[in-house]
């Protein structure tokens, strides 16, 4: 729909990104778009720089975030969050759709390939983009559907599908607010579990529109340290994945459900699993940590299913003798 | 009134024009992108370079709570520039509505303009004109500091000629002949006086209207309507020393109003047996080994201190003392390190609600 640049801009002396459409029909719809999620000016959401056209095309110039999308970030670096990091995350999704919706818009295609999070290992700046590119996704999705050969040759389509309510898979133009919230609660899932809660491809159409619940992650049910957040996150995403659109939250008891979380926000390091007790049999073990620092951890402090020396980890630390202590553990990458 | 100078076709001077620290302030509509924009008119400034590294400094201030920098518009003719910034429609902040929780509501907005001069301060600028006019909230209630205009950096050239800023938030030790020397300190001030008179009106200004040496000592923030906690009184209170040294940097006065949000919100989970919680201000959790050990932990609403110990007690392997505060995430064992494996441990993990504003 849309190529992305990244760009200098020369008055402010900043990095930008700038975005042109790619295909005609997205070019009819860029000014528009543009305008709607300038809309929007919250810490969650890109902020909209500028927008201008030379010739017949139009320029869209918004915050560049230094870092990538959470889709790269999942692909690349992490896998899968602990809960602490999900909790952290999908606080600060709900209040950017929250700011949105009270602008009077929705967004229509909420995925990790539309959102950016910064590059430090605690994901401190988590930001929604595409605003405005959803009503030509919406289109894009619409045509697609019209004509069943090209909903798999359709990469937006393909994108978007793993996180679309059942009512905008019955039809394309009947989403509305409700169909960011199906979208947050799949994200959820994922981010915890690291699996699509419907699967992936055409495969997930049934399973969507018949709205089956996914299975609570194994981690989440094994490890004591991690409750009881892990049951605030579960409540969030089964009321998220209601099929009945009424039935889910709005975004903002989206936000109050997160607000009541209780997560640790302490800084995240980068190490590598060193030694662990009992040739990986064992409870407990030590992160050389980036800095040099060794830290120790326990195997109840680590989110995920087998410890493996050499394995890299991101991780908080706290006050310990001889070393440090880190909660949570979480491998990555 | 027009716009001072014929505008690029994009933006339309809409109105109204607002009074502004070093230059007007006018309220147009970006018709691109369809908004609104304030644009800042500064005529001072003749000087490309100067005002280029200016530009860049405004901008490399990264702040959820001051306006953004959009664009800026020239004259066709002459010197002068236009900022185009976010357009903040919101109430100033001394007309925030507060809810059942008048103390804590305060405290949120304090914090939040405390986050936003930290980050300027920490971009090593300063803003110079700190007041409750220029600090606006938008429509998610979101603090955001306006009129940046003004700001100077830090360092060698903080050196002024003349005190701008506004009279009443004006620190003491800008009242001396020029040249005056700048420091992050002139903002803590200026954020006292407006802590001061968002607690309780601008009736309170008359007290600062002196000018040093002052005959009336300025009155402690514990005579305010609102019941402000004792540790925030003392720390607002010296947000007004008289020598800028005495004054709290920014960051932490962020970091002690960001901790007070959380008062009483904390939740220690402690597995001993089985899960225990903590989370109630003033009460006690208590993990004993008869024979071996016995400790108890108390959360004082900021934070979870030992308040008893008997017989070995170790966290994160450290002998328990009296007093100690807790790591926000530790073990604690029960028993001798001879004892091995024997000993008892139990995890303790503090989580709170996130800060998202």
């Amino acid at each position: 729909m849309q190529q992305v640049y990244l760009a200098e801009d020369s008055v402010f002396n900043r990095h930008v990104a700038l975005k042109v459409p790619k295909t005609v029909s997205a070019e009819k719809r860029f000014e528009r778009s543009a305008q709607v999620s300038a809309r929007i000016t919250h810490a969650n959401v890109a902020a909209t720089f500028d927008y201008f056209d030379l010739g017949t095309k139009g320029y869209l110039i918004e915050e560049f975030i230094e870092g990538g999308t959470l889709s790269e970030c999942l692909d690349k670096r992490f896998g899968l969050l602990d809960p602490h990091l999900a909790a952290h995350l999908i606080h600060h999704l709900s209040k950017g759709v929250a700011a949105s919706h009270r602008a009077g818009v929705f967004h229509r295609d909420l995925k990790p390939s539309n959102i950016m999070v910064s590059g430090d290992p605690s994901l401190t700046s988590v930001k929604i983009t595409d605003f405005g590119i959803a009503k030509m996704a919406e289109e894009e999705i619409a045509d697609a559907f019209k004509d069943n050969d090209s909903i798999t040759g359709s990469q937006t389509v393909m994108g978007a599908l793993p996180y679309m309510a059942p009512e905008m898979v019955l039809d394309p133009r009947g989403a509305a607010r409700p169909a960011d919230i199906w979208a947050l609660g799949a994200i959820l899932y994922q981010l915890v579990s690291g699996k699509l809660p419907f699967g992936q491809g055409l495969r997930a159409v049934p399973a969507i529109v018949a709205a089956v619940l996914p299975v609570q992650p194994a981690l989440f049910v094994a490890k004591d340290q991690f409750q009881p957040l892990t049951g605030g996150l579960w409540d969030i995403v089964t009321s998220c994945l209601q099929k009945d659109p009424a039935q889910r939250p709005s975004a903002d008891s989206l936000v109050e459900m997160c607000a009541k979380l209780c997560y640790s926000t302490a800084e995240r390091h980068l190490g590598t699993i060193d030694s662990y007790s009992g040739r990986g049999r064992g409870k407990w073990g030590f992160i050389a940590a980036d800095d040099g620092k060794q830290v120790f951890f326990h195997r109840d402090s680590f989110y995920g299913d087998t410890v493996t020396p050499g394995a890299r980890v991101s991780f908080a630390r706290f006050p310990g003798v001889p070393q440090n202590r880190a909660f949570p553990v979480l491998p990555i990458k | 009134m027009a716009f001072p100078f014929t505008l690029p076709p994009r933006y339309v001077y809409e109105g109204p024009k607002l009074p502004g620290g070093q230059g007007d302030v006018y309220v147009c509509r970006d018709t691109y992108l369809n908004r609104q924009v304030a644009i800042k008119v500064l005529v001072d400034s003749g000087d490309t370079v100067a005002l280029r590294k200016e530009l860049t400094a405004i901008q490399s201030v990264r702040s959820r709570h001051v306006a953004q920098l959009y664009d800026t518009v020239r004259p066709p003719k002459g010197v002068g520039i236009g900022l185009v910034q976010e357009f903040v429609p919101g109430p100033t902040v001394k007309d925030y509505q507060s809810g059942s929780d008048p103390a804590h509501d305060f405290i949120r907005v304090l914090y939040q303009i405390a986050c936003g001069i930290a980050d300027i301060h920490k971009a090593g600028k300063i803003h110079r004109d700190i007041k409750p006019s220029n600090i606006r909230l938008d429509g998610e209630g979101v603090v955001k500091i306006l009129d940046f205009g003004l700001t100077s950096k830090m360092g060698v050239d903080a050196v002024t000629i003349d005190a701008r800023g506004t009279m009443c938030y004006l620190a003491p030790e800008l009242y001396v002949t020029a040249p005056i020397k700048l420091s992050p300190a002139i903002d803590i001030f200026a954020f006292g006086v407006t802590a001061r008179v968002i607690a309780e009106g601008g009736a309170m200004l008359s007290v600062f209207r002196q000018t040093p040496p002052y005959s009336t000592a300025f009155p402690s923030f514990s005579g305010c309507s609102l019941s402000l906690p004792t540790e925030v009184v003392a720390l607002l209170d010296k947000t007004l020393s008289v020598s800028p040294s005495d004054r709290p940097l920014m960051s932490e006065i962020r970091d002690l109003l960001g901790r007070r949000l959380l008062y009483g919100k904390h939740r220690a989970v402690v597995t001993y047996g089985q899960m225990h919680e903590l989370s109630k201000p003033g009460k006690s959790i208590s993990l004993s080994i008869p024979g071996v050990g016995a400790t108890a932990i108390k959360y004082d609403g900021l934070l979870f201190k030992i308040e008893s110990v008997s017989g070995n007690v170790y966290i994160n392997n450290r002998r328990a003392v009296v007093g100690e505060e807790l790591p926000d995430s530790c073990v604690i064992t029960i028993g001798a390190p001879v004892l091995g494996a024997s000993r008892t441990f139990a995890p303790f993990n503090v989580s709170h609600p996130g800060v998202v504003l």
